[in-house]
């Protein structure tokens, strides 16, 4: 088992009254799924999935990752614990416009302290499975949206993580776009055993998936 | 890491290259302009400090009920050294000599200083060639400064060279060469020794009795020994010498040399108000630095998400950001001393007069100054962004928010306001410093300052002059038997150049005192009329010269001093009792002679029929309205025809006067130079605040417009906010402006007033700029499609 999540609450207060973002949720992911999150705007989509990636925290409930309680852990173990194991894919891709492909490639490499000949070796092997390296030197903003989004996996995967977070990752591509970037995720999860949780509007790009959560208002449905 | 935070930093640069101009340029300039008063005010407080015995040289002054006075009788030092075994060294400069002196080719009119052996023990001038060491004993040995060494010997060597005396057979040799520094109260072109003084002018030995006083006076005493220890001995030098013996009520003080600059030389209105512009300029640069890098910084918020959630730590997100602030500091402050050594202080230099040099600081303290710059800049500009962000989610800087945004805002607003207020205080400041300059060259000078042509006769140059008297001769009448001359006359004073040359006179009959001190001056016949000073009372020395001997003409002040109404042949004596005797046979009005920053002083001016005009410094003449250009022309001509090859020195009558005025030129110019330079680094500074204000309020712009707000109303809201702070600051500011003003004008004994419409002036500019910066800004706010800027969400 990759991950459990046990009564998972998470609110805000707000005028004098608890609002739930998420409430009561329980879930257990084993290694190799591929899940889609859907359900309607405001339903805590993208919250589940930063309190996943633990990026964000909760309130109430256990969060057991890897046999790791990650409600009992500090905030630099946590930290330490998803670079490690995880990796980010986002909407609007994120990739830092003054570095060139290559170098966004290698961004977290240099701060998992990977030597210089060994990141240059995985950049490389990233450009080419991803078929990029025509496109090595150049900066984000000459590359289509579809292209960016395929360098955001390639920075995702580049260290090998255990776990893949996709929040709306074809949310701004075109149809085309969009299908090619799921092609992709199926690959990763069928051919390398990458773990992928993504959290998407369309039926379509869901069923890409192994296993749907729904949720509305904070709750599994 | 190094190498992938330094990449990042140069293409941000280059992203963003205006907000980076912005910011070296103005955090450069800013240093540079900090360093050069700092090296000013650092040159000035530590006046004399290359002197080893600073600590333990004294000036003799003399006070009398009169007033307190750096010169001293003659004789007071020999008597000193003789009576008091206390005194380990001393020495008299004695200033007022001064002939030919030739090279060769060079020949030059040089005020020659003599000085007593202990000269060179007292004062530590660095010697470039020769030594110290009995430089002077010899007879008919000089030392001399640098400048004059180049001024007649070249690059050469000075030392063994010898300079001419006049025309005669006598020669003084070169026995030294010193590099006087810039800082220095004592400053000399050419000494020699006392001996070699008396012997080349004899008349020297005349002056130096227990009457007159023309000469410094300067004492060494041991380490640890207080003047006060030697204050009994020195009341009985005065019993026993000073004139009347045994009545004179003079008192003898020893002014610690270490204090002497500031006490009597240097104008410490001036450095404070000096010290305040440095401090204001390089905290409005600093803090407009920090400011303009924090938001530069914040705006890369998103950037720092992603790289914590690809694995970067809190402590290497606080390098890299404090790497970059330390390099872009570290840009400015080189930007800063390049500025600084190739244009401004050059200017400074130029504009003050001086020669300094980012070498006249103390090193050690440089190096603090610019490290201290240095670090506050590099750490605060890195901590504060540091501190929102480990506030915040990291979720929220991947969507580009940061927290805490009012408590940022205070600091910026008193940010700008503390800048508003500084460059109103120097707007306002230039104002009225203008405006005082104005008034007092505006001043009735109460002579003809327009028409009056002032040549000088250049006695020094002429080997026989008899010769050359008497061609002066035939100069004179010609000129007066030109139609467009109204008058010619020989005289040793104009206005900006009376002697300091004071005497004690005695009325005879009734008078409002019993004694009065009159500023001495000679003159020949039709002085008063050739300047064209208004004659109240009596003559204006246009008898014959027969009927002139023992008369004198004085100005209004001294009348009103004494109570007399007008000139009628009152008797005046002086010195002392039996002294000379003078009628007073005219009155003057209170021309200017001297800057109307000080006020008229008694004046007495004395007849001279002198035998050889070249006994005289200057040929006056005035010409008939509108023919002042034919005139000197005609002087030209006449001096051309008579001494060929020789220039002619020429100036307008009010010129010398206007020398006094030029040190408040400078200030002025200073000033303004300086309030330019606020106003464009609160450009800046305003400039980033507005860009900030106008991102923060994007939405709210948008969402007011879809609501049918127009963009004259928008502007009108987004500049409301700043024209608050433009009228709090100049609320600040008058007060401050307005005591500081106050100060400076104490000093002037003929003021213009403070009026308001100086404040508001300055107020109007400073809101004029405000508004044009910030509308800029909230223009572009104003016209953005809300479309775009409400999309975000």
């Amino acid at each position: 088992m990759l991950l459990q999540l046990k009564n998972i609450f998470k609110w805000v207060n707000s005028g004098g009254q608890r609002i739930f973002l998420l409430k009561d949720i329980n879930l257990e992911v084993q290694e190799g799924e591929f899940i889609s999150v859907m359900g309607p705007s405001g339903s805590g989509k993208s919250t589940l999935l930063n309190v996943i990636g633990m990026l964000d925290t909760f309130d109430e409930g256990e969060y057991d990752f890897l046999h790791e309680s990650v409600h009992t852990l500090k905030e630099k173990h946590r930290a330490n614990l998803y670079k490690e194991y995880i990796g980010f894919v986002f909407q609007s891709y994120h990739l830092l416009d003054e570095l060139t492909v290559q170098e966004n490639l290698e961004m977290p490499l240099l701060y998992k302290k990977f030597k210089g000949p060994e990141r240059k070796a995985m950049v490389a092997d990233m450009l080419d499975r991803f078929n990029i390296v025509g496109k090595k030197d150049l900066f984000p903003a000459q590359l289509s949206g579809g292209q960016q989004q395929l360098v955001g996996v390639a920075r995702a995967l580049i260290a090998n993580p255990k776990l893949i977070l996709a929040d709306e990752p074809t949310g701004n591509l075109n149809s085309q776009q969009s299908e090619e970037i799921m092609h992709l995720f199926k690959k990763l999860n069928e051919e390398d055993g990458v773990t992928i949780i993504q959290v998407t509007h369309s039926e379509k790009n869901a069923a890409y998936g192994s296993r749907i959560i729904n949720l509305l208002d904070g709750r599994k449905v | 890491m190094l190498k992938h935070n330094l990449k990042l930093f140069f293409r941000n640069i280059k992203r963003s290259k205006a907000t980076f101009l912005i910011n070296t340029i103005g955090l450069g300039v800013g240093i540079a302009s900090f360093l050069v008063l700092s090296v000013y005010i650092y040159n000035d407080l530590t006046y004399n400090h290359f002197n080893e015995n600073l600590s333990n040289i004294y000036r003799v002054q003399e006070i009398y009920e009169e007033g307190t006075s750096t010169a001293t009788k003659g004789l007071l030092l020999p008597q000193m050294q003789q009576e008091i075994p206390e005194i380990v060294n001393g020495t008299r400069i004695f200033d007022w000599d001064g002939y030919r002196l030739s090279h060769g080719d060079a020949a030059f009119m040089e005020n020659v200083f003599y000085v007593d052996n202990g000269f060179f023990a007292v004062f530590s001038f660095p010697f470039k060639e020769g030594a110290a060491q009995n430089v002077l004993d010899e007879k008919y040995t000089a030392v001399i400064s640098k400048a004059f060494a180049k001024k007649y010997f070249g690059t050469s060597s000075a030392l063994g060279k010898q300079l001419q005396i006049g025309f005669d057979n006598t020669f003084l040799t070169v026995n030294g060469v010193v590099d006087i520094p810039e800082n220095s109260s004592v400053k000399f072109d050419i000494v020699t020794s006392y001996e070699t003084g008396e012997t080349i002018s004899p008349w020297i030995k005349e002056v130096h009795d227990w009457y007159n006083t023309f000469s410094e006076t300067y004492v060494l005493l041991p380490e640890g020994t207080s003047p006060l220890t030697i204050e009994n001995k020195l009341k009985n030098i005065v019993k026993a010498n000073f004139l009347p013996v045994g009545e004179n009520t003079t008192k003898i003080n020893l002014l610690p040399f270490s204090e002497y600059h500031a006490a009597e030389e240097s104008n410490q209105t001036l450095i404070i108000i000096l010290a305040i512009i440095a401090l204001g300029i390089i905290s409005i640069a600093v803090v407009n630095f920090i400011n303009l890098t924090i938001v530069n910084t914040l705006s890369r918020t998103r950037e720092i998400g992603v790289k914590k959630v690809h694995g970067a730590t809190k402590i290497q997100v606080i390098w890299q950001i404090m790497l970059e602030s330390s390099v872009m500091g570290l840009m400015a402050l080189l930007f800063g001393i390049f500025l600084l050594s190739t244009f401004i202080l050059p200017a400074f230099n130029v504009l003050f007069d001086a020669h300094l040099t980012l070498q006249s600081f103390n090193p050690y303290f440089l190096g603090l100054l610019l490290f201290g710059i240095w670090g506050l800049v590099g750490i605060c500009s890195s901590i504060v962004p540091s501190l929102l962000w480990s506030r915040s989610k990291l979720v929220a800087h991947l969507q580009g928010k940061y927290t805490s945004k009012s408590k940022l805002g205070f600091s910026k607003h008193s940010s700008v306001i503390i800048q508003f207020v500084v460059a109103i205080v120097l707007i306002s400041g230039a104002i009225f410093v203008r405006k005082q300059i104005d008034f007092m060259l505006d001043k009735n000078p109460k002579f003809d300052s327009e028409n009056v042509i002032v040549a000088q006769t250049d006695f020094w140059k002429h080997k026989d002059l008899d010769i050359a008297s008497g061609k002066l001769e035939v100069i004179a009448k010609e000129l007066a038997k030109s139609p467009y001359v109204t008058s010619v006359n020989f005289t040793g004073s104009i206005p900006g150049d009376y002697d300091e040359n004071y005497n004690t006179f005695y009325p005879m009959g009734e008078s409002a005192v019993t004694d009065i001190s009159l500023r001495k001056s000679y003159v020949g016949k039709d002085y008063f009329k050739t300047l064209g000073i208004d004659v109240l009372s009596g003559h204006g020395f246009n008898k014959e010269p027969t009927a002139l001997k023992n008369t004198v003409v004085l100005n209004k002040t001294a009348m009103n001093q004494l109570g007399y109404t007008e000139a009628g042949g009152q008797i005046l004596v002086e010195g002392r009792e039996g002294g000379t005797q003078y009628r007073v046979v005219g009155v003057i009005d209170d021309f200017s002679y001297q800057g109307v920053q000080s006020a008229i002083q008694p004046l007495a001016h004395f007849f001279v029929d002198q035998e050889n005009l070249m006994n005289w410094d200057y040929l006056t003449v005035r010409s008939e309205k509108l023919a002042t250009f034919q005139v000197v022309d005609l002087i030209k001509e006449k001096w051309q025809e008579l001494f060929p090859g020789q220039t002619l020195d020429y100036f307008f009558a009010d010129e010398k006067l206007n020398v006094y005025y030029d040190e408040y030129k400078r200030i002025n110019t200073l000033i303004t130079w300086f309030s330019v330079l606020a106003i464009v680094l609160s450009c800046m500074g305003l400039f980033a605040l507005a860009s900030y204000t106008m991102a923060s309020r994007t939405k709210e712009i948008g969402i007011r417009k879809v609501n049918g707000a127009t963009i004259t109303q928008i502007l009108s809201l987004l500049n409301k906010g700043f024209v608050k702070w433009v009228f709090l600051a100049f609320a600040i500011a008058t007060p401050i402006s307005w005591y500081a003003m106050n100060k400076w004008l104490e000093g002037f004994a003929y003021k213009t007033s403070i009026d308001w419409q100086g404040f508001v002036f300055a107020g109007i500019i400073v809101m004029a700029i405000t508004l044009l910066t910030v509308s800029w800004q909230s223009f572009k706010a104003a016209i953005a499609n809300p479309v775009e800027s409400l999309r975000d969400e």
